[in-house]
Parts: C-alpha cells; sequence; structure tokens
C-alpha cells in the first residue's frame, strides 16, 4: 500500500507538483542521509551533497519510469553522489588508534573521554567498518529502516542485510572494547 | 573449569547479541543470561558495552537534520526549466524540422550548394552563367580553393579570425546535423 501510495506521489510530482515532490522526500530523507553518512561520514560535504541529491532526484523525476520503487532509485541517486564526492576528495578516516594515543598513553585514562560524545565514540567505531556493514548499520539505526527495506534499496536478500548488522554490530563492539574506549566508558559513567 | 566457563562466556555473547536483535532471545534464554551475568564479570562488562552502544546507534535517528534544509530552490528551477523549454519548444517547431530535413536530402544538398555557388558567383563572377560554366569545367578543386581563399579574404589575413570562422561553420553543420539526427531519433 505505501508503494501505491509512492506511485501516485511520484505521478503528481512528474506533472511539476512540488508538494508531491517534498512529501516523497520527506518520506525517504533518513534513508538518502543514512546512505550518503554511511559512504561521508560526519564529513561537511554531506550537507552539499544532500543537496545535490534532492536536486538531481527533482531534474532526473521526468526520466523515473517506476522499474524500481522510488526509495531504491533516491537511495542509488545518494549513493552515487557521495561515492562520487568520495572518490575526488580522499576523505579523512576516524584514526581509533590514534585517539586511543591521545588518550591514555600520554595523558592518563580520563584525558579526553568526557570530551567524547557519544556520537563520536559510535562514529568512530562505524568509520572503521566495512562500508557494507556500515551502509546497513546507518540504514538500520539513523533511517530506522526494517530489514526487508534495507534489503530492496541495497539490492541483496534479507539474510545478508542481518548478517552485515550483526557482523558489524560484533565488529563495532570488538572496537569499542579495546582498553580506552572502556576507560573513556568508565570515567562517563562516574562523572 | 576455566575452559568450561570461557565456553559458556562465548554460548552467552551470542545470547547478548540477539537481546539486542530484532528477533531477541526467549524468555528462558533471557533468565540464563541474567543469571550467568550475576556470576560472571566479564559478561556483565559485555552487556553494558552492548546496552551504551545500542543506545548510542539508537541516538543517532536524531542526527538526521530537516529535509527542508537541503530541498531545491524551487523557484529558481522553474525559471531555469522555461528557459530550457523554449529553447526545445524552438528547436521542435514543425517547420524549423522540415527546413533541417529538407537542406539534409540530397536535393537540399545540392540547393544550398547551388546557393554557396550562387553567392560565390556574386562575390567573384559576374553573372550565374559564369557559375554553372566554371562548375561544369570540373574545376571543383579550384573552386574549394577559392573558397579558402575567399574566407581568408573574409578574416583579413588574420590567422585567429580565419580559425574562427572555421570553428562557427564547422559547429554550424555539426549542431545542424545533431539537432536534424535526434529529431529522426525520437520520431523513429
Amino acid at each position: 500500500m505505501p508503494q501505491s501510495h509512492d506511485s501516485e506521489l511520484v505521478a503528481r510530482a512528474q506533472a511539476n507538483d512540488e508538494r508531491a515532490f517534498r512529501e516523497l522526500i520527506e518520506r525517504y530523507h533518513a534513508m538518502a542521509y543514512a546512505a550518503v553518512r554511511a559512504v561521508l561520514g560526519d564529513r561537511d560535504e554531506v550537507q552539499d551533497v544532500m543537496q545535490m541529491v534532492y536536486l538531481k532526484a527533482y531534474q532526473g523525476l521526468a526520466g523515473f519510469r517506476g522499474d524500481a520503487k522510488f526509495s531504491t532509485w533516491l537511495y542509488q541517486i545518494a549513493r552515487r553522489e557521495a561515492l562520487d564526492v568520495s572518490s575526488k576528495r580522499r576523505v579523512e578516516t576516524v584514526d581509533v588508534e590514534a585517539l586511543e594515543l591521545a588518550g591514555p598513553a600520554h595523558n592518563g585514562a580520563d584525558v579526553a573521554a568526557h570530551e567524547r560524545s557519544e556520537r563520536e565514540w559510535v562514529g568512530a567505531a562505524l568509520a572503521e567498518l566495512d562500508e557494507a556493514y556500515r551502509t546497513a548499520i546507518e540504514l538500520r539505526y539513523m533511517a530506522e529502516k526494517s530489514y526487508e527495506e534495507i534489503a530492496e534499496v541495497m539490492g541483496v536478500p534479507v539474510g545478508t542485510v542481518k548478517t552485515y548488522v550483526h557482523r558489524g554490530k560484533a565488529e563495532m563492539k570488538r572496537i569499542l572494547s579495546r582498553p580506552a574506549w572502556r576507560a573513556g566508558a568508565a570515567n562517563e559513567r562516574k562523572s | 573449569m576455566n575452559d568450561r566457563h570461557h565456553t559458556d562466556c562465548e554460548r552467552f555473547e551470542a545470547m547478548i547479541a540477539a537481546w539486542f536483535d530484532a528477533d531477541g532471545l526467549s524468555g528462558v534464554e533471557r533468565d540464563q543470561l541474567t543469571a550467568h551475568m550475576a556470576s560472571c564479570a566479564s559478561c556483565r562488562e559485555s552487556f553494558e558495552l552492548s546496552t551504551r552502544m545500542e543506545d548510542a546507534l539508537v541516538s543517532r535517528r536524531a542526527q538526521v537534520p530537516a529535509a527542508a534544509g537541503f530541498l531545491p530552490d524551487f523557484e529558481a528551477l522553474r525559471g531555469r526549466q522555461a528557459v530550457v523549454a523554449a529553447a526545445r519548444s524552438y528547436f521542435a517547431h514543425p517547420r524549423l524540422v522540415a527546413v533541417f530535413r529538407t537542406m539534409m536530402s540530397p536535393a537540399g544538398v545540392a540547393i544550398i550548394l547551388v546557393i554557396w555557388s550562387a553567392l560565390f558567383a556574386l562575390r567573384f563572377r559576374s553573372t550565374i552563367a559564369d557559375v554553372f560554366a566554371y562548375v561544369s569545367s570540373g574545376r571543383f578543386e579550384a573552386l574549394t580553393r577559392d573558397i579558402s581563399e575567399f574566407l581568408l579574404h573574409l578574416s583579413g589575413g588574420d590567422a585567429y579570425t580565419l580559425t574562427a570562422i572555421y570553428v562557427a561553420l564547422t559547429m554550424i553543420v555539426l549542431a545542424s546535423t545533431g539537432v536534424i539526427t535526434l529529431r529522426y531519433i525520437r520520431q523513429s
């Protein structure tokens, strides 16, 4: 039923109904944003890429034939744009090892731990994952998509998505189990 | 004993992961895990880490900014689209397409050659008859050379201007051919 609703909105948007386009974007914005973040991480380029994604979606909507779902189509635009920017400009990776060294090794276990927000904490671990794992986790949590929806847009079986999420989280936990992170967690609990 | 404990912890580690999955754990499994954690500091710590990680992941939803900030400027786009649509409608005008088609037909090419010859004659020869005599004499090579000389004359002997004239003529021919080809493809 949501699909038929999408089709109706797409048809209206193709007839230059801006409100319909806005509604479509609102519906899948979190997914597109998560797809871009999965490639670019927490970079400044994310804002520009998101604007480009919606501009291209708007300009390309006339050519959308409905062979795939709108969500899949938009996801592919978002991913393509993010990869394009990523390949043009080498994205700095968050070096968790360096963060660890900057913490306990030089300044004691509590240094910088309280400055690391939860966002940085989990974001740094995400940045170390394989892109497929990161994408599946971002779509699952940031975009709050079901395994079935993620499988649809990523073009893989549902079981594969579950494996991506499961293995990705196990890997994140392994990363966050490193001594510096554990010390940071302990300090945050105290504070 | 330690090995046994280690094996148990591996099993409970898998249960900790399942605790946070959509499929979850059964009530019995939850009880088993809770009982184990009461006596195992390692698994308790692992569970706390998983809980904290899960909370941090769930909180990522709040990091998604509003879509409105990324939407295109529809008004500006409408203006641009109007210009493009006008240009398209201009090139798609049936009469213009008919003219292009005629130009690209053998008869059209012949007519263009005659017109060029006529213009050439007006510049270098006194009458049209001279042109026909000139063409029928089989001296096309001379004709092309004369055209080159004519273009050189037009350019005033400046190499840059001459190049610009050649480029402009080439672009006109290419653009016309491209437009006509596209029209044929779209209509076929």
